[in-house]
């Protein structure tokens, strides 16, 4: 454990680190995994001298959560594919019919490549500047902008097509 | 339609956009309508994220206590609010406030046992492990009934009754020590409702601190560490003599 830390570090980050972790996770419980693997890691590791908590936190997570997803590639693979290609595929929570919009923007994120999903929720969900969101991922802004308004698009295309079909 | 591509509608949401190109969309905006449902249709991928993301918390509840426990485990000289709990500190991470000591045992060990509190085992040779004790056979019946200061003979070792409180869910609490042979283990057992009593924080003060195949370890470096985190989960003052006497009189109900 690095001798500058300070407990408090990790409590403040913890409720961004959360959300960030739901966003891109979409599971309670893989949330809960992401964030504890990430709370291990800040705590062993430190933050570096100079870099901005929370950037530094959700870059850790977001590293992590890629790592995970490699890990588990297949099955992540497998999963987004069902998802893509029949969406009214039951998940347990009902069908798309009686999904909630809620419901829908999350399994279409799901459905996103996870640069899109990752820069897409720090925006909406962190209110970071692009700036912000190109130091986390470690890309220029002009990705950051083109990644955000790729998964923003996909979304509300899709979302607007199922709404057609729902008044079909 | 003007012809502005989402890219540019998308930034322009972000306020990213540079002043000359957000006032143009700004002026097209005002006779636009396929533009604005465009945009509207573009921030509500936001606002619908969000809340799935809300809805999920919720889902979500409290954090799991692994969580907070590693958050709050951290340093254990110093993790523990030094400020009496009452003082309106409800925050969520907080609630968990017994078990994250307890895990100050395991984060320091090596950080391997995260999985539940229950998988610290047990305190060197005192035997005092952080589990259930009924209320009817030895450490459990030692808590149920001894006074403060009392000491007693217990399977595992001397046991020292120290202190009665009550912790921030109101629950009444004991600190306690049991010493065997080689070692002392500090401990706090708070009382479930049925009959039995938790033991919620461990620590081994000992000279010879076992630090083998199950990683315990004393909580701190020194014993400070133990003491701050006792204070930590007490929500009233110790209990007085004649209160704890009343306590135990009428079996732990309040």
């Amino acid at each position: 454990m690095p001798d500058n830390w300070d407990n408090n570090v990790l409590l403040s980050v913890l409720p961004s680190l959360r959300r960030f972790a739901l966003s891109l996770s979409r599971n309670t419980d893989d949330a809960d995994d992401l964030v504890q693997e990430v709370s291990l890691r800040l705590v062993r590791n430190g933050i570096p001298e100079g870099a901005e908590l929370k950037h530094w936190s959700l870059r850790v997570c977001k590293n992590v959560w890629i790592d995970q997803l490699r890990r588990k590639k297949v099955r992540t693979d497998a999963s987004a594919e069902v998802l893509a290609q029949s969406p009214t595929v039951e998940d347990g929570e009902g069908s798309l019919e009686g999904r909630s919009e809620l419901e829908s923007v999350m399994q279409i994120m799901s459905t996103l490549p996870e640069d899109q999903q990752i820069a897409l929720s720090l925006v909406a969900l962190e209110g970071m500047s692009y700036r912000e969101v190109s130091e986390v991922m470690e890309v220029p802004m002009g990705t950051v902008m083109s990644r955000i308004a790729r998964a923003r698009k996909q979304i509300a295309d899709r979302l607007a097509s199922q709404g057609e079909e729902a008044h079909d | 339609m003007t012809e502005i591509a989402d890219e540019k509608l998308s930034a322009f949401l972000d306020g990213e956009l540079p002043s000359d190109e957000a006032a143009a969309i700004e002026k097209a905006l005002e006779t636009d309508e396929a533009l604005a449902e465009r945009l509207e249709q573009l921030s509500g991928v936001d606002v619908l994220l969000r809340g799935a993301v809300d809805a999920l918390e919720d889902k979500m509840g409290v954090p799991s206590e692994n969580v907070t426990d590693i958050a709050t485990a951290a340093k254990p000289a110093s993790v523990m609010p030094s400020v009496p709990p009452q003082v309106a500190n409800d925050n969520w991470w907080r609630l968990p406030l017994t078990a994250s000591v307890a895990l100050v045992v395991g984060v320091l060990a090596g950080g391997t046992m995260f999985n539940s509190s229950s998988s610290i085992e047990q305190g060197a040779q005192s035997g005092v492990q952080l589990a259930s004790y009924s209320a009817d056979s030895g450490l459990g019946a030692f808590l149920e009934t001894a006074t403060s200061g009392e000491q007693r003979a217990i399977e595992g070792g001397q046991a020292e009754l120290r202190l009665t409180f009550l912790d921030a869910q109101g629950q009444p609490c004991r600190e306690f020590a049991v010493t065997a042979s080689a070692s002392t283990t500090q401990a706090v057992a708070c009382r479930a409702s049925e009959k039995a009593w938790n033991v919620e924080i461990a620590a081994v003060s000992a000279p010879t601190v076992s630090a083998g195949e199950n990683g315990y370890r004393t909580a701190s470096a020194g014993d400070d560490g133990f003491g701050e985190a006792v204070n930590a989960m007490m929500r009233s003052d110790a209990f007085s003599a004649e209160d704890e006497a009343d306590l135990i009189s009428k079996g732990w109900s309040q």
